[in-house]
């Protein structure tokens, strides 16, 4: 049976192939079908943009509402958003800050996006996104979730980090959680609170939950009477004055050094350490652990397809060198996620900036926007 | 070199070159600068548009009761290819797109509507033909080495035949341009041997299995009882591409003016000699707007090779700045009208059918 429907697979794709000469007739269609109505595809989600909010300074909320395609999502999953500027195809990642029950009750999710400096797209987004544009939209996807059973649950958010969180709390409150939940939410100053008066009517509201805000510049100069206030970058005391009993699941996300820092500290502060639920957002800074002189060195790196060669050295990854080197390898969400610059390695050893890992020597697909070179590398570009 | 039938080339000095090449990238330089909304919403409107054409061409012959609505057919089933393999394939192959980071129009992934693989393709065109472009012995698509075009070549009574190859090529160009990589000349010379083409062999067998399976097999047994009808439809639409783009590609290189270089005149070529060679080595021809469009831009020839990886309609603005610097340099544009242009090539392949001294005398 299994054998014999790969075999009818195999068969429908070698037909697409000559009838269309794309892998399914969907390919060879899909431009006429989206010429139509821009809503309109064979083969992937779209969703129009209903709603265009500002939140802070640097910080704004797209509502959307997806095509039938779409398949849901879990609070504090993430997803990938196509925009089309100027003629090139972007992929980002966002992570949901509604809930599905919203989406569910009137097709509409949202996601939370800050402007960052010199980006390619969030800057764009801020500037010229309209409602009524058209957008693609990847199934949604992502671990950070809320558990099944939990007693207490400590959330540490920094910046924009607080997006997943919303879609928990937001959710946790329409189910009417009544067990223990923390926030601790860190921004730079005061007026970069995403959803603050939101978030403090949630604390007023429930005694089960408690949010504090911690500003970690800026903060010197206020009122220091209140002596609630904490602030500055995470500590001992932190947690000291927010945590009554230790938190079972602890959720970070935020910047990679507010990750680290706030594992370590909930790890020593808790008698039991809670189960740590991470949110990988933006790449790991620091490439090489192991601190040997040779981390700045540049490996010789040869693109078969293109007969191009190139040096690639450790803090470049082989998608920007390529970029460099005037190709234009596809790509998308720059962030290791998405797979869409996904290459085959023919020979060497690629390191993954996410994961940290080395690949093995054997020829195998990589990701070029998160690999640098190890050794030299031949690559199928 | 050439023949004194043609015009000796102009020469530049090392320096002029060098200043000729940087007006070039000038020009480059402006339009990569404004790619944006307007290429990617041509290139979708033009790949509509060929659906368009396609499924109305098969619709037409499939249902056809008389000569009318077949022959209706059959040209709509012909334009969608020439739009296809000309407009859309030969421009998404040259990457001419792939900034729009579009898995579909994409020069890594897009397969045309050709019998050529479109990885064989890219290897004998985008690297051979544009690298090599007219350097006798290195560039390949220079009479296809089934056409006699300069003395460069010896002659021999073969070339007595020279038009009935050309029409023979033109009639079957799909086929010629898909085994190319063959490298049949080599073969016989015993340069290459028939096991080094093994991987060419199969792939090429693979893709012309698919488009005869397409339009032998596929359309013309849903058509059942009319299955000849249809098979013949298509034969046509294919016919009429493989005339219709052989022509205009001829036109680009085989043209009387077009120039020939030797290897000896292109090693270690400076970019600007590059940017000469391939000014001096390619013909334009003029013509309505459609008639643009149905070349896949290749009447601006001398544009794409210069810029060939630029967005193919955006040569029509280019091609007065290309222009304006050719005068300034003394350099010469090689353009006419359709018909001139090709008049021009049936004379050249005419002039050497015959040997060398007659052709001396002839002119």
């Amino acid at each position: 049976m299994d054998s014999s429907n790969r075999q009818s697979g195999s068969v429908s794709k070698w037909v697409n192939s000559a009838l269309f000469n794309t892998e399914s007739a969907r390919d060879y269609f899909e431009a006429f079908v989206e010429g139509i109505d821009p809503m309109w595809s064979l083969k992937h989600v779209k969703a129009r943009i209903e709603k265009v909010q500002k939140e802070t300074a640097d910080t704004l909320t797209l509502t959307l509402s997806p095509t039938q395609r779409f398949q849901g999502f879990k609070a504090g999953q993430h997803l990938q958003i196509s925009f089309d500027i100027n003629g090139v195809t972007k992929t980002r990642t966002f992570s949901i800050s509604s809930t599905p029950s919203e989406l569910t009750r009137c097709n509409q999710l949202q996601v939370t996006i800050k402007a960052i400096e010199n980006g390619d797209v969030t800057p764009w987004i801020h500037q010229h996104l309209a409602v009524g544009t058209v957008v693609k939209l990847s199934q949604a996807q992502g671990e950070f979730l809320i558990p099944e059973q939990f007693k207490h649950l400590l959330y540490i958010a920094g910046g924009s980090g607080i997006t997943p969180i919303m879609s928990h709390l937001r959710s946790l409150i329409n189910n009417g959680c009544p067990q223990a939940i923390t926030v601790l939410y860190y921004a730079k100053t005061s007026s970069d609170f995403i959803f603050h008066n939101e978030l403090s009517v949630i604390a007023k509201r429930f005694k089960n939950i408690n949010v504090y805000f911690v500003e970690t510049q800026g903060a010197k100069h206020r009122d220091k009477s209140n002596q609630k206030r904490l602030e500055g970058h995470i500590n001992e005391q932190h947690l000291g004055r927010a945590l009554e009993t230790d938190p079972d699941h602890c959720f970070i996300c935020g910047p990679h050094a507010l990750k680290v820092d706030a594992e370590k500290l909930v790890t020593e502060f808790c008698k039991e350490p809670p189960r740590f639920h991470l949110e990988h957002f933006g790449l790991p800074i620091t490439i090489n652990e192991s601190s040997d002189s040779h981390n700045q060195q540049a490996f010789p790196v040869v693109l078969n397809r293109s007969q191009q060669q190139m040096d690639c050295d450790q803090s470049t990854t082989l998608l920007e060198a390529a970029e460099k080197q005037g190709l234009k390898p596809n790509h998308g969400c720059r962030m290791g996620i998405c797979y869409t610059c996904k290459c085959k390695k023919q020979s060497g050893v690629v390191r993954n900036l996410v994961t940290g890992k080395l690949s093995s020597t054997e020829a195998e697909d990589i990701q070029l926007c998160v690999s640098v070179p190890a050794t030299a590398v031949e690559l199928d570009l | 070199m050439t023949a004194a039938t043609f015009p000796i080339k102009h020469k530049l000095s090392p320096k002029q070159l060098e200043a000729f090449g940087k007006e070039m990238d000038a020009i480059r330089e402006e339009v990569v600068n404004d790619l944006g909304e307007r290429d990617a919403r041509y290139i979708k409107n033009i790949i509509r548009i060929h659906r368009g054409f396609e499924a109305s061409g098969r619709i037409l012959i499939h249902f056809s009761i008389t000569p009318i609505g077949w022959s209706l057919g059959s040209l709509s089933l012909g334009i969608s290819k020439i739009l296809e393999n000309m407009e859309i394939g030969h421009n998404v192959l040259h990457g001419q797109y792939d900034w729009m980071n579009d898995p579909y129009i994409n020069s890594q992934t897009y397969e045309w509507d050709n019998v050529c693989d479109a990885e064989s393709w890219k290897r004998t065109h985008n690297f051979e033909h544009h690298t090599f472009t007219n350097i006798i012995g290195k560039d390949r698509d220079y009479g296809y080495t089934a056409m006699r075009l300069s003395d460069d070549e010896p002659w021999h009574p073969i070339w007595r035949l020279n038009l009935a190859y050309m029409a023979a090529l033109s009639f079957f160009f799909q086929w010629g341009v898909g085994a190319h990589e063959l490298e049949v000349e080599k073969l016989r010379s015993g340069e290459k041997t028939l096991k080094d083409k093994i991987p060419f062999l199969k792939d090429f067998t693979k893709k012309s299995t698919r488009q005869l399976f397409k339009d032998y097999v596929f359309f013309p047994a849903l058509a059942g009882p009319f299955f000849w009808k249809v098979a013949a439809g298509n034969f046509a639409a294919n016919a009429m591409r493989n005339l219709w783009a052989s022509s205009i590609i001829f036109c680009g290189h085989f043209t009387e003016d077009a120039q020939t270089f030797t290897e000896e005149e292109c090693e270690n070529e400076s970019k600007g000699h590059w940017y000469y060679r391939q000014l001096l080595g390619s013909s334009n021809f003029e013509g309505g707007r459609w008639l643009h469009v149905m070349s896949g831009h290749l009447s601006y020839q001398i544009e794409h090779h210069l810029f060939p990886d630029i967005p193919a309609h955006r040569y029509a603005e280019m091609s007065p700045k290309v222009k304006a610097v050719c005068e300034k340099y003394g350099l010469n544009y090689n353009t006419g009208s359709f018909a001139k242009q090709y008049g021009t090539v049936l004379k050249r392949l005419w002039t050497y059918s015959k040997p060398p001294k007659q052709a001396e005398l002839l002119a």
